[in-house]
């Protein structure tokens, strides 16, 4: 059974900096885990000349599944990927067209794989336009799944792009830059330390509730951060503050 | 009623977005003198290339009557790419649940022969259109950079508006970015103030973004 972990609240796994595959992986686990779901997998094209250049893949899904999956070729009838190729807005599986034979059965077959009857995509959009799909899978009835996912679906479209960006580091070869932070973002996140919330900041420093939350959205995701505590505690931990 | 249209849903909706680029030369070229490029008569521009979410507003003949576009600001974005003095030293706020709105319009010759109140509720819908699709994408706040005219049309639509940064004049135009609020109290107001009783996207578009 699938639990909607609040992101915005409690900890989450480390997914700020990767040193290898080993690492990728590790964080998938803890997600899953923490989510009680059963797969979490995530799949970039930096669009290279080459057909397999600038693809990462990451997956918890078991190696039967991988390798009947690269055998069969079914990168080539696999309609989630087709349609990330081009989508911005998330994909809920079963939105998906199965009235072709070849595309019920690839459904039926990554079932028996135990890939789990719910799937939902995150298409990610990065600054140089590369693209990566984020998607997570599970068991469960439809009504609790409908439930389960409008609670996840804006952390895991934070989790998916902090894990983009965290693998385009990693390959990268470049160490995270210590991200900078404006007067201004240090002055939110100082008072955020002091325990303010985002009203009581503005009213300090005399700036709208809705301006504070702007600033503090972007320095979280600059910080590499997925919620308010987690990039009090890493500024804290950097000497930013 | 109001068509959430994304790459997917291009080709779909050829028609649509053919006769929105023709609206938006009319409006941003003809009538407001914007330097925008125009060819075949229709205005595109980078953006437009990155597979942008539109937001168009349709009759039930439909005729396009207004529209705008949807690009995440952890992509490439107007405010960050075009207009960052806006922020005046500040950080461009990157967010996957940060949306900036561009390229709004609502024709007023489409509504040709219309009384005032049905240019504001052409203009309420797709506003109301808008703030619905953006509960149901998750949204916590749109950003959107627009010029002293529309800032009032927004806002008497019922639109929830702080003020972002300073006001810069790009060929002479006064020119201000704004944050908006998302939420179910947003989409009340718009409604009300529209006249609208209920979700005014089409069936398609709200299957397509709840999936």
């Amino acid at each position: 059974m699938p639990r909607a972990v609040d992101l915005f609240e409690g900890p989450i796994p480390e997914l700020d900096r990767f040193a290898d595959h080993r690492d990728t992986k590790r964080c998938l686990v803890e997600l899953t885990e923490a989510f009680g779901i059963k797969h979490a997998t995530y799949l970039s094209a930096t669009g290279g000349a080459a057909v397999d250049e600038g693809i990462h893949l990451t997956t918890t899904y078991g190696q039967d599944w991988i390798g009947r999956y690269i055998d069969c070729g079914y990168e080539a009838i696999d309609p989630v990927i087709a349609l990330a190729r081009k989508r911005l807005l998330p994909l809920d599986w079963s939105s998906i067209d199965t009235s072709a034979r070849t595309v019920r059965n690839f459904f039926g077959e990554a079932h028996e794989h135990g890939v789990g009857n719910h799937g939902l995509s995150i298409p990610i959009r990065g600054p140089a336009r590369a693209s990566a799909l984020f998607s997570i899978t599970t068991d469960c009835n439809d009504d609790d799944w409908a439930e389960f996912r409008r609670e996840i679906l804006p952390r895991f479209q934070i989790v998916g792009y902090e894990f983009h960006k965290a693998v385009v580091e990693m390959e990268a070869g470049t160490a995270p830059a210590v991200a900078e932070l404006t007067n201004r973002e240090r002055e939110i996140l100082r008072w955020a330390a002091e325990g303010k919330t985002s009203w009581e900041t503005g009213m300090i420093l005399g700036i709208a509730e809705r301006t504070v939350t702007f600033h503090m959205l972007g320095a979280i995701e600059r910080l590499g951060c997925v919620n308010k505590t987690h990039a009090v505690a890493k500024a804290i931990r950097l000497g930013l503050i | 009623m109001i068509h959430i249209v994304d790459p997917t849903g291009y080709a779909e909706h050829r028609d649509l977005l053919d006769q929105m680029f023709v609206l938006r030369a009319a409006h941003f070229h003809t009538r407001r003198n914007w330097r925008v490029i125009v060819r075949d008569g229709r205005e595109m521009d980078v953006f437009d290339d990155l597979g942008p979410v539109y937001v168009v507003n349709a009759d039930e003949n439909g005729r396009v009557r207004g529209s705008l576009r949807l690009l995440p600001t952890t992509g490439p974005h107007m405010l960050a790419d075009v207009f960052p003095d806006i922020m005046d030293g500040e950080a461009i706020v990157r967010h996957p649940l940060i949306w900036e709105s561009s390229r709004f319009n609502v024709d007023t010759k489409a509504v040709d022969g219309w009384s005032r109140q049905s240019i504001n509720t052409a203009t309420g819908e797709l506003l109301a259109g808008l703030f619905e699709a953006a509960e149901l994408i998750g949204l916590r706040q749109i950003v959107s950079v627009y010029d002293v005219a529309v800032a009032r049309i927004l806002a008497r639509a019922g639109c929830d508006i702080t003020p972002l940064g300073k006001k810069i004049h790009p060929d002479g135009l006064a020119t201000v970015a704004g944050l908006f609020a998302v939420g179910p109290e947003v989409t009340a107001e718009l409604r009300a103030r529209a006249g609208l009783m209920g979700s005014v996207l089409a069936k398609e578009s709200a299957l397509r973004l709840s999936a």
